[in-house]
């Protein structure tokens, strides 16, 4: 748990700054350093997870403050039954993105060392 | 092995991350944003959302301090110290505004759009390639350059301004459109503004009927083309009946042996004149108003767009105080009021283009005749690079006719007012100043293209109108079809002279108007050709002619009218003819005969009148079907052909044995109709409120690029095609303005959609609701940032430094 919320604060502070594969960087730099390689789908799990939330609490932050009519013409554009969806897709796309990104930094690590 | 586990993981991790960066083919020249960049919450279409309120801006390229208030409209009213730091200040904040529109313009007017969206604009690019939109927009820059350095350095200063603002841009600030499609916003330039006007200027004057006159003449003979296609009979002219002609006309010598025509011509030949486009405007003196103080009105009917065509601004310095809207794209104000004057415009439909049919020496297309010489030609490489496609490279030959634009199945060239270069900055440079009448007349010296009616008022109390553009002199009758291009004989060798173009000033009936109908009546002493209104033109004169104490309530009424004069004439006939066979044609036959012809969105009968006479006049035009080759007469022609001659041979289905009858055509038509609206909506009731016009036809204003979630639809609205509220499907009144010349002056006005480019924004479509309820805002004209500070909302004061 402490892990993933230590992604999210890198991944966010990464993005603060850079395109949105910067948190593809810091998850496999996070998969390298921090997540025990035991069970590959829990070191998938930890970095979907953990950017997930990321993206949903940053897209629905926006949402509710300035995104709301953007969000509504975006889930129309591709045919989501309702806005709040998009939140989730987002979340779905940067969790794929940064769990493969994990589980590459976690396998690096254990060809290396283990 | 793992190594081996841990580069598969890094190859899949690097195809996920371009892939998130790239478009996804989706089949149909379709695709996907880049599914990562997109949907990144800190940079892609989340970010898109309200603009943050900007509390310090500082551009270095301003010499002063420039000060910016908004209204509650989001309307932008800029007050700089001098006029170049307005157009700094302007070019800035319609960047800010409309950044993609102006982009998408520019693309479309030169050709790139494929660059963008692939090859589903190829045909489209060709063709502005083809018609050398981009040679045109390059000559009027040069000629700015040269005449009028002036007005450049505004221009320039106006690129400035919105370079500004595309240099301040990263990825998370750019339009949605350009995260949706994935592309860069570019640089703007002074001949990007002009391709925005030549982009215009293709929109409004960029028709011509020769082909299919030509097509008619083979087909049947000259008489039948001018009978079927009158030049002659106007309506109510802009240019009252019976207005001298105080000057002696330029002659001109016919060779009538170089205009032989016989052959069809069965080629992909321009767009058709479509009728969408057209406009009102109207000016009242003193006498006809309750203030005493001239009125002004007008409206453009354009085919509607979100974003809006029209931006709406004030430009305030010392030298400039003008409100009004522009294109984005344009500096300073397109259609607008200052201090002193007011001016609206209507597009002329005067035929400005002919086509040439070209002689080349041989195949390579280097020289081509003309007399008794061979003239070298040019060209010009286009390259259309496509989006994941090969460059498509061909050259356009340019003559001194202009391109040819067409090569097949005879090469064609394109005589066209819009190429030669010309001066329409100046002209609004000098309108936006102007202090009176004489200033407006000095403005038009300098406006060639597209012709436009430009209406006028002043607080002086003078009202005129002035039909005005560079109209090529032609004997009679020429320039209806396709000319000879090797022979000097039928060469444009002369313009009509300023002074003789139709005007007119502060007449005894005390107003002035167009809406796209004649100029002139037939004893102008220039022949002139064009499909000209016969109907909106007569109800306004109407109903202007018998107002008085005029208010804004009255000019918003007008601008509203929905009665169909067309309706009125030809109705009570074809009524006679029908017999309704059913439940719902005889109810259909009870409702037109109870319709008073007024198109409003809640009544049914025009939703019915409107299918009948759809199919009533391909049925009555059967010989023309073929598009591809012919146009159909005009529906005042065919008005008047049912009317008084209704055993024409016209009726007649040439392609059945038997003799057709109008009584056949109308009944049969009338009970399709009618089969149409029941299958559509249900039975006919008066609580069946989708036969109501208003949701029958209704309005959709579309996004640019089609995006149906970017659009507003259904709309209901009423109007029609030569209503004076033109509101149609996809077309309309793009601005309704009503300016009073009052001390100080009080305007009113609404577009449909918003200041604000972005579909993120409440700004985007918030006027949209008062523009189909028919209503006006009221514009607030400031005379200094510190005016009426209880209809501001924030203020922006934009450094130097």
């Amino acid at each position: 748990m402490g892990n993933m919320i230590g992604l999210f604060v890198v991944c966010g502070v990464a993005q603060m700054f850079f395109p949105w594969w910067s948190m593809a960087v810091a998850a496999f730099i996070f998969g390298f350093v921090m997540v025990e390689g035991k069970n590959d789908f829990v070191v998938f799990a930890k970095g979907f997870c953990g950017v997930a939330l990321l993206w949903i609490c940053v897209a629905a932050l926006q949402f509710f403050t300035t995104s709301q009519i953007i969000a509504t013409r975006i889930s129309d554009l591709f045919s989501l039954p309702h806005p709040a969806l998009c939140i989730a897709v987002c979340g779905v796309v940067g969790g794929v993105v940064a769990g493969i990104a994990t589980f590459s930094g976690c396998q690096l690590r254990q060809a290396m060392f283990d | 092995m793992k190594w081996l586990k841990f580069t598969c993981s890094l190859v899949v991790l690097i195809f996920v991350v371009i892939t998130g960066n790239s478009r996804l083919p989706i089949g149909n020249n379709k695709a996907l944003p880049p599914l990562g960049k997109f949907c990144d919450p800190f940079h892609g279409f989340w970010a898109n959302g309200e603009s943050k309120t900007q509390t310090t801006l500082s551009l270095p390229a301003l010499k002063d301090e420039v000060t910016v208030v908004w209204d509650e409209r989001e309307i932008p009213h800029i007050f700089a110290k001098n006029e170049r730091d307005v157009s700094i200040a302007q070019g800035y904040l319609t960047a800010k505004y409309r950044l993609w529109q102006m982009d998408f313009l520019a693309r479309v007017a030169s050709g790139r759009l494929c660059e963008v969206v692939g090859n589903r604009a190829k045909k489209l690019d060709e063709e502005n390639r083809r018609i050398g939109l981009t040679f045109a927009a390059e000559r009027t820059v040069a000629a700015l350059e040269e005449k009028a350095p002036q007005v450049k350095k505004l221009l320039d200063a106006y690129c400035e301004g919105v370079n500004a603002y595309i240099n301040s841009l990263s990825y998370e600030d750019y339009p949605v459109e350009c995260k949706v499609l994935d592309y860069k916003p570019e640089l703007w330039s002074p001949l990007k503004t002009f391709l925005v006007q030549k982009y215009m200027a293709k929109s409004l004057s960029y028709r011509s009927e020769d082909r299919e006159m030509n097509n008619i003449i083979a087909a049947y003979d000259r008489k039948t083309m001018e009978n079927l296609f009158p030049l002659k009979n106007s309506t109510s002219p802009i240019i009252p009946s019976g207005t001298e002609w105080a000057f002696t006309p330029h002659g001109i010598k016919d060779d009538k042996n170089a205009r032989n025509t016989n052959k069809i011509y069965d080629i992909p030949f321009p767009n058709r004149p479509d009728m969408i486009k057209g406009s009102n405007n109207w000016a009242v003196s003193g006498k006809k108003t309750l203030s005493g103080r001239p009125m002004l009105s007008n409206d453009p009917h354009l085919k509607l767009f979100m974003p809006a065509i029209w931006l709406e601004m004030q430009l305030s310095s010392p030298e400039v105080n003008v409100y009004g809207v522009t294109i984005p794209g344009l500096p300073g104000i397109v259609i607008g009021f200052n201090e002193n004057v007011a001016w609206g415009m209507t597009n002329s439909v005067w035929d400005v283009i002919d086509w040439y049919k070209i002689k080349y020496k041989s195949d390579k297309k280097d020289f081509y005749r003309f007399d008794d010489k061979w003239l070298p030609t040019t060209k010009r490489r286009e390259v259309i690079k496509i989006r994941g496609e090969e460059d498509y490279v061909f050259d356009v030959v340019y003559t001194h006719h202009g391109p040819v634009s067409f090569d097949e199945p005879v090469p064609i060239a394109l005589r066209w007012t819009a190429h030669d270069p010309s001066l329409e900055f100046k002209a609004f440079y000098i309108l936006n100043r102007a202090k009176n009448y004489d200033d407006y007349r000095k403005a038009l010296t300098y406006y060639d293209s597209p012709a436009q009616n430009i209406v006028f008022a002043d607080v002086n109390g003078d009202i005129a109108i002035t039909p005005n553009g560079k109209f090529p002199i032609k004997p009679d009758g020429f320039g209806r079809m396709l000319e000879d291009g090797t022979t000097s004989s039928t060469e444009w060798k002369a313009y009509v002279p300023y002074e003789h173009r139709p005007h007119i000033k502060n007449p005894e009936s005390g107003f002035v108007s167009s809406a796209n109908q004649h100029p002139t009546d037939d004893t102008y002493p220039y022949y002139y050709n064009g499909r000209f209104e016969y109907y909106r033109n007569v109800r306004i004169n109407e109903r202007l002619a018998k107002m008085q104490n005029i208010t804004i309530k009255e000019f918003n009424s007008l601008l509203n009218d929905n009665y169909n004069v067309h309706a009125s004439t030809v109705l009570p006939t074809l009524l006679k003819m029908v017999k309704g066979d059913d439940a719902d044609s005889k109810s259909a036959i009870e409702i037109l005969q109870k319709w008073d012809y007024n198109n409003d969105p809640d009544k049914i009968a025009p939703s019915i009148f409107y299918e009948w006479w759809r199919s009533l006049v391909p049925a009555i035009w059967d010989e023309f079907r073929d598009g591809k080759k012919y146009t159909k007469p005009g529906w005042h022609r065919t008005v008047e052909i049912i009317v008084q001659d209704p055993r024409s041979k016209w009726f007649d289905n040439v392609t059945t044995e038997k003799q057709e009858t109008l009584e056949e055509l109308a009944q049969n038509t009338f009970s399709g109709a009618v089969k149409k609206l029941s299958n559509a909506h249900g039975t006919l009731t008066s609580e069946n409120t989708k036969w109501r016009w208003g949701n029958h036809r209704g309005c959709d204003v579309n996004h640019l690029m089609r995006i149906g979630a970017f659009s507003r639809k259904d709309l209901f609205v009423g109007g029609g095609r030569h209503i004076v509220n033109a509101t149609r499907k996809n077309a309309g009144p793009s601005w309704r303005m009503v300016v009073e010349l009052s001390s100080p002056i009080k305007a009113w006005g609404v577009y449909p959609g918003g200041q604000s480019g972005n579909p993120g924004s409440k700004h985007y479509d918030d006027f949209i609701g008062k523009w189909e309820q028919g209503e006006l805002y009221e514009l607030l004209f400031l005379a200094s940032p510190q005016d009426r500070q209880e209809k501001c909302v924030r203020k922006l004061v934009i450094g130097a430094e």
